[in-house]
């Protein structure tokens, strides 16, 4: 049997407690109860209003959650939490829904809580370099407030514009500049966390860490160790200097190799950013184009940052790099617009290759930098072999793959095509050493590839440090890991059972 | 004992000089050097189905926690030094967990690479003890601690399961980070048999700065200034009178491309200037030498608050050490906001009430007080780490999830 038996990656999941026809309603005292917390405005429990709630950026999956609910602060979450799980209903928290993996989705009968409320900077420590804010803060939106610092905050993934710090939190989030800063792991310094049963825990310290990393364990959890209502976010010094060069090559291979090569002279860029033609052409079409020419194989972007003394000696390093593996042309971003533009073309490359198709699937999978052209070589072959339609554009400094197919999900032969070259792709990336992910998360969509990566005997073991957290699997149940190796989740009958 | 692990492991190793692995004043009952993870397993299954009390030891500096009452079986790791894999072109490298830092250091720096952790005992410590006590050094400030820089482990559990956690690719957020939660476990959650390890390229400039002052405000304004302007520091050390020189000192370390490195020395010198500090000549052994401060303690407390607080971290630093006749040195990462003590013999009953007393003081604005201390005597009478406020319920339950027997090294860390 094939290590990825079961994955059923674009049907809809079926919610095997929602009766036949519809959501099943909150029951009205629990209803009640929830407003006398969060006000009536902070509870949504119209079926046709919670619609809105049905996907996260992962829009393959679609499900209805019984409520929503909105609270504004750390005793409002926590009473919210209480009256939830005493009521023996599950909840899942979420930011702005732009998650990649299914992780924000309302599973068994959940109740989703939402940052919509939470969204406020509590406090700029300029002189220590850290902000506390809330979960639903923007990411963008804090960088820009502490602008006038001259201070930012580092991780940058392509939806900056609209995802909250708490989804980053939950997701331990990345971005083209983590090759440099690292991810949002390496960001944060403090959280306020509300846990399932209602408790309310301090995770970090300003000294230091006395005991277990929980700060670094709860990082990227998913939102199964219960809720972050606070966050101490590290900021860094907005670079005086930038460098950045688009580097056209007509062989995507020697784009990849530039890559390695870059890396192994001793250069660290801040980002190192590859697009293939594919996703150039879809961006080229639309309102972000960047004036690239349409018949190159792969662009790579490469950015260097600092106070400024050497930069420009670094960046041109690099273009020679580059020219000697036979690139076309290496251009330099001349001022902020360019540099925008070039990041444009980047970053709006996935939205601009959903106006392709009616569906996209995008994948995550990180491989060894240098095993990096066999591997690109391998999906580019599998994709071909599928007949299907799919282009790249990804972290490849870090050797982070996003994959990306368009396709038609009411055309049910290209749905059986995408799925069988998805477990083709995910395993060839395995088969080089690598991870199902770097930065979107296991959540729903890639919880059945986790024995590609774990043995049964560590991913018991995750099973079990969650119930520390989360005994009865209250929060966000039913994510990241396989269904079959943990009790709870045999139903809800023994779900109750383990409490 | 002896008799049911022969049985188990027909030709294990045994380590003949118990008495040099003695911690405080215990002596453990064997010295074991299995040769690899199923080795270790082996021994820790039997020792949880018998409540034989196991430690780990790399380079056997164990006095690092609090007192223990009884250690049955010391795990050292000397047989297990291998490098797993070394891809240059990655910059990762996987090494068993007895592999010295040092070594490796040598090995990559071949491929003008390095591991961006510098603990003191560099020349001794091994990747397995750095990795568990979350031992780092001055470089710290630019580069981070050792979770910063572990990308997967073999972990063996206190019950004999062996764990692969983690990955040996940069960025990965699949399943729960229990590699984070296994550095800095001190041992008492799993054995670390080895890691995988993110390395960085060497900077093509490197070199050492020393300022020196009577007292340490113009020097502290001095590192305040280097990260306001964002200066090329990779390491800010902040030393007392006696401990380098006779004045208090700045130790700085500028890394980075040639350019930037001779841009920074210029302006660092004209921040002594401002500061009426003296620039004095440097030969960078400045570090190894404070490395043997560190090395040469009996007792070592670090203070902890907000890198904005540390004049007044220094005065609690410095309040603490006037309650302790005693020989002492005092460094700070002046970047970091924590200051170190290192004491020689102190007496325990003072230093312990000195140590509780900074303890609560800092407490109060969310700092911490660290004390590890050769001296059984001290331990004796003062908690290792002061675990206030922390989640002490959360810690208790991952660890009998890890280890249900309760046999790693129970009192050495928090819980």
């Amino acid at each position: 049997m094939s290590p990825l038996h079961g994955v059923d990656t674009l049907r809809e999941h079926e919610d095997t407690t929602a009766p036949a026809g519809g959501v099943n309603p909150l029951p009205d005292d629990v209803i009640a109860k929830l407003r006398s917390i969060v006000g009536e405005t902070g509870v949504v429990s119209d079926p046709g209003a919670l619609v809105v709630w049905e996907s996260d950026g992962l829009t393959a999956y679609r499900v209805t959650p019984r409520a929503v609910v909105m609270p504004e602060d750390t005793a409002q979450t926590a009473a919210v939490v209480r009256t939830l799980v005493n009521a023996g209903i599950p909840f899942v928290p979420r930011g702005s829904g732009t998650g990649l993996s299914g992780g924000a989705l309302a599973l068994e009968g959940s109740v989703v809580v939402t940052f919509a409320r939470m969204n406020r900077i509590l406090e700029i420590d300029a002189r220590n370099r850290r902000a506390r804010v809330q979960p639903g803060v923007v990411n963008a939106a804090l960088s820009a407030a502490t602008a006038s610092y001259d201070l930012y905050y580092a991780p940058d993934p392509s939806s900056q514009s609209v995802c909250t710090i708490g989804g980053n939190v939950a997701e331990n989030a990345g971005g083209p500049h983590c090759l440099k800063y690292g991810t949002t792991l390496n960001h944060i310094l403090g959280l306020t966390v509300v846990l399932p049963d209602g408790e309310v825990v301090e995770l970090g310290s300003n000294g230091e860490t006395i005991g277990y990393d929980l700060l670094g364990l709860f990082i990227g959890s998913e939102g199964t160790f219960g809720i972050a209502t606070e966050i101490v976010v590290k900021l860094s010094p907005l670079p005086a200097a930038v460098q950045t060069l688009a580097a056209l090559f007509d062989d995507i291979d020697a784009a990849s190799r530039a890559v390695s090569d870059i890396i192994a002279a001793g250069m660290l860029p801040a980002a190192l950013e590859m697009t293939d033609q594919e996703a150039i052409r879809a961006v080229e079409a639309g309102v972000y184009a960047a004036g690239l020419p349409t018949d190159i194989a792969a662009m790579l972007i490469i950015e260097f940052d600092g106070r400024g003394p050497g930069l420009e000696q670094e960046a041109q390093r690099a273009a020679q790099l580059c020219m000697q593996r036979g690139a076309r042309e290496v251009r330099t971003a001349r001022d902020a617009a360019e540099r925008q533009r070039l990041w444009y073309a980047r970053k709006k490359a996935f939205g601009a290759m959903g106006r392709l198709a009616p569906d996209i699937l995008v994948q995550d999978a990180v491989v060894p930098r240098s095993k990096l052209p066999d591997v690109l070589a391998q999906i580019y072959e599998i994709a071909g072999r599928y007949g299907l339609r799919l282009c790249n554009m990804f972290h490849a400094g870090d050797g982070n793959l996003h994959p990306t197919i368009v396709f038609d999900r009411r055309d049910a032969t290209q749905v059986k095509a995408v799925e069988q070259a998805s477990r083709e792709m995910m395993k060839a990336c395995v088969d080089a050493g690598g991870s199902i992910t770097g930065e979107h998360g296991v959540g729903l969509d890639k919880r059945e590839y986790m024995p590609l990566i774990f043995g049964e005997r560590e991913l018991q073991l995750m099973c079990d440090v969650r119930r520390v957290f989360n005994p009865g699997s209250m929060a966000n149940p039913a994510k990241m890991l396989p269904v079959r190796v943990c009790r709870e989740w045999q139903g809800p009958a023994t779900r109750q059972a383990d409490v | 004992m002896f008799d049911l692990l022969r049985a188990a492991i027909p030709n294990i190793s045994v380590r003949g000089a118990v008495r040099d692995y003695r911690v405080h004043d215990v002596e453990p009952g064997l010295v074991l050097e299995p040769r690899n993870a199923e080795e270790v397993a082996s021994i820790l299954k039997l020792a949880s189905e018998n409540g034989w009390r196991v430690e780990a030891a790399g380079a056997n500096t164990q006095h690092f926690g609090n007192r223990r009452t009884r250690v049955d079986i010391v795990i050292s790791t000397r047989a297990m030094q291998d490098v797993i894999e070394y891809e240059p072109a990655d910059l990762v490298i996987g090494v068993q967990a007895g592999k010295p830092l040092h070594e490796l250091q040598r090995v990559v720096r071949e491929h003008s690479q390095f591991l961006a952790l510098d603990p003191a005992a560099t020349a001794i410590s091994t990747i397995g003890g750095v990795l568990a006590a979350a031992r780092s050094g001055p470089l710290r400030y630019a580069h981070g601690t050792p979770r910063d820089h572990v990308l997967g482990l073999q972990v063996v559990t206190g019950d004999g399961r062996i764990l692969q956690l983690g990955g040996r690719v940069v960025k990965n957020v699949a399943g729960y980070d229990l590699v984070r939660l296994m550095t800095g476990s001190a041992g008492t959650l799993g054995i670390i048999t080895s890691a995988y390890l993110r390395l960085k390229p060497l900077p093509v400039a490197d070199e050492t700065v020393v300022l020196a002052a009577n007292e340490a405000q113009p020097l502290l304004q001095v590192a305040q200034q280097i990260t306001e302007q964002h200066l090329e520091a990779v390491a800010m050390e902040l030393l007392g009178p006696g401990a380098l020189t006779e004045r208090w000192t700045l130790l700085l370390r500028l890394a980075a491309n040639r350019e930037a490195v001779e841009d920074a020395r210029a302006r660092v010198h004209s921040l002594a200037r401002g500061a009426h500090a003296e620039v004095r000549a440097a030969d960078g052994k400045e570090w190894d030498r404070l490395a043997q401060l560190e090395l040469d303690a009996v007792t070592r407390v670090r203070l902890a608050d907000l890198p904005g607080r540390i004049e007044t971290t220094l005065q609690h630093a410095q309040r603490l050490l006037s309650r302790i006749n005693g020989t002492c040195c005092l460094a700070a990462h002046a970047g970091d906001g924590i200051v170190r003590l290192y004491l020689g013999e102190s007496p325990a009953e003072e230093s312990a009430f000195a140590i509780g007393e900074a303890r609560a003081t800092l407490a109060k604005t969310g700092g911490t007080v660290i004390v590890h201390s050769r001296s059984g005597e001290l331990m004796r009478r003062v908690d290792a780490f002061g675990a206030n406020g922390a989640p002490l319920e959360l810690m208790k339950r991952l660890k009998s999830t890890f280890d249900p027997a309760a046999i790693l090294a129970p009192g050495r860390f928090v819980v």
